[in-house]
């Protein structure tokens, strides 16, 4: 369908590089642009913010100090007092994502969390991290994790590998959420566009009336897509605490 | 939240295969592209430059901000606290003081009125006192009077009588017979 309008709802998602010539000799991609420009927007957040420093806060302040308690408070109460030294941690994984995916929806913008490369390097380094700190934290003995308490000792080698498995398969669950969720709302964007321009070019002054139903859904879309955006990030941020939780505390 | 993880989940699973298979692979899983990989490298620059900016400057800075703001709203209530605890202790003096005077006010008065009646009762004793002297001096004056208006009694009607029988009988009366009579009559009546 997309392919007889012309239109080809997944070059969105091509990789191209920016910056040029110098882009192209280091290999500096459009989805490393928009990260660039993510980490410029949650810095210079932050630069206002701190000009400021007042003890009633401005807009900007607010919404650094806002954005700061948020994650500061799921990090406390997911992991709890141990959690404190991951808060720097989580809270850069949550503002990178989320901007990432709110730059994602402006057109002609990349989204560059709709890449299963970029979502699955951040779940294998968190699970990398987690499994990391419950080692740190717990020596071979984080071993036991996989045999839950209280569980009658010949259901162990049936349960054992269900456990080793549902470990295993955090870090995929983890990308392919978010990869899934940002793909899907883009390409349905898109979708919906392509029939609109389908509908004019061949039922004409009909179609023209008819693509009304499609802009709707389209823009109906952008609001989800908005929710979607800042509820993928919350996502990925707790499941991130979550299994830090695990690794430290083991249930 | 889960619905609209299904929903999305429902349409990835139903739109993007069939795209997909129309326009061919998904640039996502075009893992031969160079810039696949070559992303992923530039985000780890990208992620760790952001987290030592957020973890080493950003983040403390806020933090501190905020613990200060708590800080100075817990001095500003602890403050608030104490002079409201200090107005409770004046009020409590004052009315104290309040109490004590009316006390003490009352005393004065009761003392007051104590020495007006006691100044009263001596004026009024002493005032007594002279009339029952006046009275008294008054009485021995009556009686003196009385006295000697009974001592002049006796010439008087002995004057009187022997002038009577003078003009009655026409002769000289002898005066001792005369004061005899009356004093007859007087040890009579």
């Amino acid at each position: 369908m997309a392919q007889e309008s012309g239109i080809n709802a997944l070059g969105q998602f091509q990789l191209t590089t920016g910056f040029g010539a110098f882009g192209k000799a280091i290999e500096f991609t459009n989805s490393n642009q928009m990260m660039l420009l993510a980490a410029v927007i949650v810095t210079s957040l932050f630069v206002i913010a701190l000009r400021q420093r007042a003890l009633v806060p401005g807009r900007m302040q607010g919404l650094a100090e806002i954005s700061y308690e948020f994650v500061h408070n799921m990090v406390l109460d997911t992991i709890g007092e141990e959690g404190k030294r991951f808060f720097p941690f989580v809270f850069t994984l949550f503002a990178f994502i989320l901007i990432g995916n709110i730059l994602g929806l402006f057109p002609y913008f990349f989204a560059f969390t709709s890449h299963i490369a970029i979502t699955g390097a951040l779940a294998l380094f968190v699970f990398a991290l987690s499994t990391l700190v419950g080692f740190w934290y717990h020596g071979i003995g984080f071993l036991k994790f996989f045999s839950p308490p209280g569980v009658p000792g010949w259901l162990l080698p049936l349960l054992i590998p269900i456990e080793i498995v549902s470990f295993l398969s955090r870090p995929i669950s983890l990308s392919v959420r978010l990869f899934a969720n940002i793909t899907a709302g883009h390409v349905m964007w898109e979708v919906f566009a392509g029939f609109m321009l389908m509908l004019v070019s061949g039922l004409g002054a009909v179609g023209v009336v008819a693509a009304i139903i499609p802009l709707g859904l389209n823009i109906a879309l952008t609001a989800l897509e908005f929710l979607v955006a800042f509820l993928q990030a919350y996502v990925f941020a707790i499941l991130t605490c979550l299994y830090l939780h695990d690794a430290i505390h083991m249930h | 939240m889960r619905r609209t993880t299904i929903l999305l989940a429902a349409t990835t699973l139903g739109l993007t295969p069939a795209i997909a298979v129309a326009e061919g692979k998904m640039p996502q899983m075009d893992f031969a592209n160079p810039l696949t990989g070559a992303q992923v490298v530039w985000m780890a620059v990208i992620m760790v430059a952001l987290y030592f900016i957020l973890a080493r400057w950003a983040l403390p800075r806020i933090g501190g901000v905020i613990e200060n703001r708590h800080n100075r709203i817990a001095s500003d209530l602890e403050t608030a606290r104490r002079a409201k605890a200090e107005a409770e202790h004046a009020v409590r003096e004052l009315n104290l003081a309040i109490q004590n005077a009316r006390e003490s006010s009352q005393g004065a008065i009761a003392e007051a009125v104590n020495a007006a009646k006691e100044r009263a009762r001596a004026q009024s004793s002493t005032l007594n006192e002279r009339l029952d002297a006046q009275i008294s001096a008054a009485e021995t004056e009556i009686e003196a009077a009385r006295r000697a208006a009974v001592n002049a009694l006796g010439p008087i009607a002995r004057d009187v009588a022997s002038s009577l029988l003078h003009r009655l009988t026409g002769e000289a009366v002898e005066p001792g017979r005369v004061d005899q009579a009356i004093a007859a009559l007087s040890t009579q009546g």
